[in-house]
């Protein structure tokens, strides 16, 4: 703290910014593979764009170029020899661009030969390779909706039309892509595609002809966690049943319930087949015991809390079977 | 524990955690993996304290979607180590608004389910002896759990204050920028809000925690 910061004198005090401040657990640092992994997947994908924008810009450099000499060409008011060089310069300007592309595009069929030593601008055309983007509406989304993904078609920077597409998707889990869709590349290059009734993570990319793939976007999944609650067992017991739907069997669902403002973690199952559990909880003699389960994050799904329940015996009842909500 | 402007205690010799900051944020910048991860261990677990004052629920969702953000735009970011403090828990604070609202919606459709026929033969002496093994666990020491409850009770105002302040090291004028508020506010917010945890009887019950 700083000199200028109030700081009330209480020994208390430093325990607890000692307790704030304490060096971080193993538990605090579990996720530093998956940070590693998204850092390094967003670093590729910047560089992909920036490659992408590297012949974009060249190749508007080109146009500019080309059609700033031709037009004065055209207006007769280079002299010959002039326009000569500046026939050659654009030619050579020209079959730069299409050495760089083949050269970043290796998936397209590579030149056998090498450069020209005379290149022509009205040589045979290069096949385009699509440059597919890829992204999506919500990245995470309820348990069993729907999401909507948008493509977007480029060829040489442009805008690119009437593009067969296809849809593929990796379940969690799954090292395998399959097919989920099949569209074409409207007026403007792009594509709306809706996947419906998305039950588990799941990653998605576009292909196109030619081996183009996009990046791969990922949807996660939130399961809704309902809560109902009976009379337990025994005496000033409750039974609170949580379920989740989309939950696998065996993940875990944690019972939380509300002490001082604050949540605490008081019990865990796993879900049966049902995506159902149960736990047994003491209803206070007085007052309300507040509840709430929270079905842990996997592979195959994000973390979800269910609504909260109040219990108490009043609400209960003296005979079992009775229910709160 | 953790010191502004120090290294915050990790396995000595780890070569992640070597060097300062602001070389880690420039080789982050750059593209080097031993930079992020530096940046990502050093304040990784602050923010993730910092996220479980706001909200204990969903914390380590929030905080992966502040570092996505993070490698999303690093490239764009320009400013020193205390710059990008700031900038990181400021979407770490966005963050956690949005999924506060998003748990809200999800809440709101909630309904009751037919659960009649689920298990009621679970064994109560288990769960419960269970249970208050789990409380009697969290209750036996006084960690940074616990502590970082007590800040998320107070006032949303003064926890944040405390929160930023102390957890994430921020200063006074970074806290002031990130809630909107003056210096001057944030300091009576700070005051108030280490003024009422110092009156809170479970604060001499603290001790500190044995890693």
């Amino acid at each position: 703290m700083s000199a200028d910061d109030p700081w009330p004198q209480d020994p208390g005090l430093d325990h607890l910014v000692r307790a704030l401040t304490a060096d971080p657990t193993a538990a605090e640092h579990a996720g530093q593979d998956a940070a590693l992994r998204m850092f390094r997947a967003s670093h590729r994908r910047r560089r992909h764009r920036m490659r992408l924008a590297y012949r974009i810009g060249v190749a508007a450099a080109v146009v500019t170029l080309a059609a700033g000499v031709a037009t004065a060409a055209y207006l007769a008011l280079l002299p010959a020899p002039v326009q000569h060089a500046a026939s050659d310069l654009v030619d050579r300007i020209v079959a730069e661009v299409h050495h760089h592309h083949h050269h970043h595009h290796h998936h397209a069929a590579p030149s056998p030969s090498p450069r020209p030593a005379t290149p022509s601008p009205s040589g045979p055309a290069v096949a385009a390779t699509p440059e597919l983007v890829l992204t999506v509406a919500r990245p995470q989304i309820v348990a069993g909706t729907d999401d909507i993904l948008s493509g977007l078609v480029t060829e040489h920077g442009q805008a690119a039309p009437g593009v067969p597409l296809r849809l593929l998707e990796s379940p969690a889990g799954s090292p395998n892509w399959h097919l989920v869709g099949q569209t074409t590349s409207g007026a403007g290059g792009d594509a709306a595609l809706t996947v419906r009734n998305v039950t588990m993570n799941a990653s998605f990319r576009l292909a196109a002809a030619g081996g183009s793939m996009s990046e791969p976007v990922l949807v996660t999944v939130v399961p809704l966690v309902t809560v109902d609650v009976v009379s337990g067992p025994g005496p000033q017991t409750a039974v609170v049943k949580a379920r989740a739907q989309f939950a696998e069997p065996g993940d875990i669902v944690v019972l939380q319930s509300l002490s001082g403002g604050v949540w605490r973690s008081i019990g865990e199952e796993g879900v049966d087949q049902h995506h159902r559990a149960a736990f047994t909880v003491l209803v206070p003699s007085s007052g309300d015991g507040v509840y709430q389960v929270v079905l842990r994050g996997t592979a195959a799904h994000a973390s979800s809390a269910s609504g909260q329940v109040q219990v108490s015996m009043a609400q209960l009842g003296s005979s079992p079977g009775g229910e709160a909500h | 524990m953790w010191n502004h402007s120090d290294a915050m205690g990790n396995e000595p010799g780890d070569p992640a955690d070597q060097g300062s900051l602001d070389d880690a944020l420039v080789r982050a910048r750059a593209g080097d993996e031993a930079g992020f991860l530096r940046l990502w261990r050093e304040l990784h677990p602050r923010l993730l304290r910092y996220l479980r004052v706001l909200s204990r629920d969903d914390a380590d969702d929030v905080a992966s979607e502040t570092w996505l953000q993070v490698v999303r735009d690093l490239h764009r970011f320009d400013g020193g180590e205390d710059d990008f403090r700031r900038w990181l828990f400021t979407i770490g604070r966005h963050r956690a608004v949005d999924a506060g609202r998003a748990r809200a919606r999800f809440r709101s459709r909630l309904v009751s389910a037919d659960v009649s026929s689920v298990a009621d033969q679970q064994v109560a002496g288990n769960h419960l002896t269970g249970n208050y093994l789990v409380e009697n666990q969290v209750l036996d020491g006084m960690s940074t759990r616990q502590a970082v409850s007590m800040v998320a009770e107070l006032s949303r105002d003064q926890a944040e204050a405390v929160a930023l302040r102390i957890i994430a090291g921020l200063d006074t004028a970074a806290v002031a920028r990130i809630l909107g508020k003056s210096p001057g506010a944030v300091r009576i917010a700070l005051h108030r809000g280490l003024r009422a945890l110092a009156a809170d009887p479970r604060l001499h019950a603290l001790r500190e925690v044995n890693r």
